[in-house]
């Protein structure tokens, strides 16, 4: 009963899922399709005649919906197995909680590591094809950290999710917290100005800075007090935070 | 001893103790029954003595430990959950579930389809569209991957149809004529009668009684069996 086998354990209970499957393979498709329709948009009228537009924005702005299945998959495969019953016969299998909630994570970010850097590339090259002439060049080094940002987001999301399955040790609940939060925190309430000093703080938003959907942080209204890096550090320790509630929760659980 | 029950309590949230201060202990090469009215306290025995409920006060303990002790522990110790809660995800193949538990155990990838063969299971189906008796046939082979030692099975008979429970007395009668220790929950007494050779009575969370079944009923007879139950677990 070593990490590797309880590693290949989570990974023959993930592919052998079609629900864990299909969030998976959603993500990529998701990212390429927004990614088309942001470029061509991008690329045709809305730069022809407004101001100039940071040219990562559509390339990475398809992400604020393709990590919905990333986050619905992180939480599939924790709180999952509450609902189905798994959970009791993998404590069976590993009654060392810490040690199985370790196995856990370290699977989710093996998972998410590789689908994440497929989504950003899905997304990137995608729109960066509709883009043409206005496509950001491969000189300009805020590409490359928006990127590696970007992929690094998406893991974090996902153990979000993930961290959250097992801390509200179902489906529902944790999704019915996350997706109004990733959601609304980005498309609504992120744009009430009086709210502004508090939402930018939502794990989501924290991120956006690096990955060039904040906005021009010259510009007052778009301001964020964090730069790009501390902004994802901040979406670090929300997940950390929410990893390590989590593994005090299974803990201390009775279970069934 | 094989598995000890030392002044075992539970209690959850301000209610009275599910189980109050059980000392008992089962021994290897025969079935033991651990038997008692729904809500005698039976399940909570069990799932503390596999580490999924913490106990409130006492200990439970396999060969002198802990379950969460336990090196190994689907190669010590099979169990069963409530038959009725099913622990395999509706959408898995039977074979997936075993494979992942497989796995999670560091066993050979040989013993699913040894165990698939053992209780006579299709292991392309998925488990959603089991039967009850065919999960219930899952839940065993799962159960026996690690080929253990100990058994542990709560209520393992449930929904089981008749020709079911003949197959799974003749098993639990084999498992434990091989050496085994077998510790198996019902509700039913009339279905222990036949299949174990020991009676551990809860009733309310506390021990009724701790006897052979041929103590119990002298004549063999499970009306007699039966009377005993009823006269012992009745409220006191």
């Amino acid at each position: 009963m070593t990490t590797r086998d309880l590693l290949a354990a989570e990974w023959t209970k993930a592919v052998t899922l079609r629900s864990t499957l299909a969030c998976a393979a959603l993500a990529p498709l998701l990212a390429a399709a927004l990614g088309v329709l942001l470029g061509h948009e991008f690329g045709g009228h809305a730069l022809r005649s407004g101001p100039a537009v940071d040219p990562l924005f559509p390339c990475l702005y398809g992400l604020t919906l393709a990590q919905i299945p990333l986050v619905a998959l992180g939480v599939l495969l924790t709180g999952g197995e509450n609902r189905s019953g798994t959970i009791g016969a993998a404590l069976l299998a590993t009654p060392r909680r810490g040690t199985l909630h370790t196995a856990k994570a370290l699977a989710v970010t093996a998972m998410a590591t590789p689908l994440a850097a497929a989504t950003v590339a899905a997304s990137f090259l995608a729109a960066r094809a509709g883009l043409g002439r206005r496509a950001p060049a491969w000189t300009d080094p805020a590409v490359p950290a928006a990127l590696a940002g970007a992929v690094l987001y998406l893991v974090l999301i996902c153990l979000l999710g993930a961290a959250a399955g097992t801390l509200l040790a179902g489906t529902a609940a944790p999704l019915g917290v996350l997706l109004p939060l990733l959601l609304l925190g980005s498309q609504g309430l992120g744009n009430i100005p009086g709210l502004r000093a508090v939402t930018q703080y939502l794990p989501d938003q924290t991120a956006q800075p690096l990955l060039h959907l904040a906005g021009p942080q010259s510009v007052p209204n778009f301001h964020r007090d964090y730069g790009p890096w501390t902004g994802l550090g901040l979406t670090a320790a929300w997940t950390a935070a929410a990893l390590l509630a989590a593994r005090l929760a299974l803990r201390r659980r009775d279970i069934g | 001893m094989v598995i000890e029950f030392q002044h075992l309590t539970k209690r959850y949230a301000r209610h009275r103790p599910a189980v109050d201060d059980l000392t008992c202990t089962v021994a290897e090469g025969r079935v033991t029954g651990l038997v008692g009215p729904n809500g005698a306290g039976k399940s909570t025995v069990l799932r503390t003595l596999l580490g999924l409920h913490r106990p409130t006060a006492g200990r439970a303990l396999i060969r002198g430990r802990g379950y969460a002790e336990l090196r190994a522990p689907q190669r010590e110790v099979g169990a069963v959950l409530d038959a009725g809660a099913r622990t395999a995800h509706p959408g898995r193949r039977v074979r997936d579930h075993l494979r992942w538990l497989a796995r999670a155990g560091g066993l050979p990838a040989s013993r699913v389809p040894a165990v698939l063969a053992a209780v006579d299971l299709d292991g392309e189906r998925r488990a959603g569209a089991l039967s009850l008796g065919m999960t219930a046939r899952l839940a065993l082979a799962a159960a026996l991957l690690g080929d253990p030692a100990v058994l542990v099975l709560d209520e393992p008979s449930n929904g089981l149809d008749p020709a079911g429970a003949h197959w799974l007395r003749g098993t639990l009668r084999t498992l434990a004529a091989e050496g085994r220790t077998v510790l198996v929950s019902s509700h039913a007494m009339g279905e222990l009668a036949r299949t174990a050779d020991h009676l551990l009575v809860i009733a309310g969370g506390r021990l009724r009684a701790d006897a052979p079944v041929a103590d119990l009923a002298p004549d063999g007879d499970p009306e007699t069996l039966e009377a005993a139950f009823l006269r012992l677990t009745e409220a006191r």
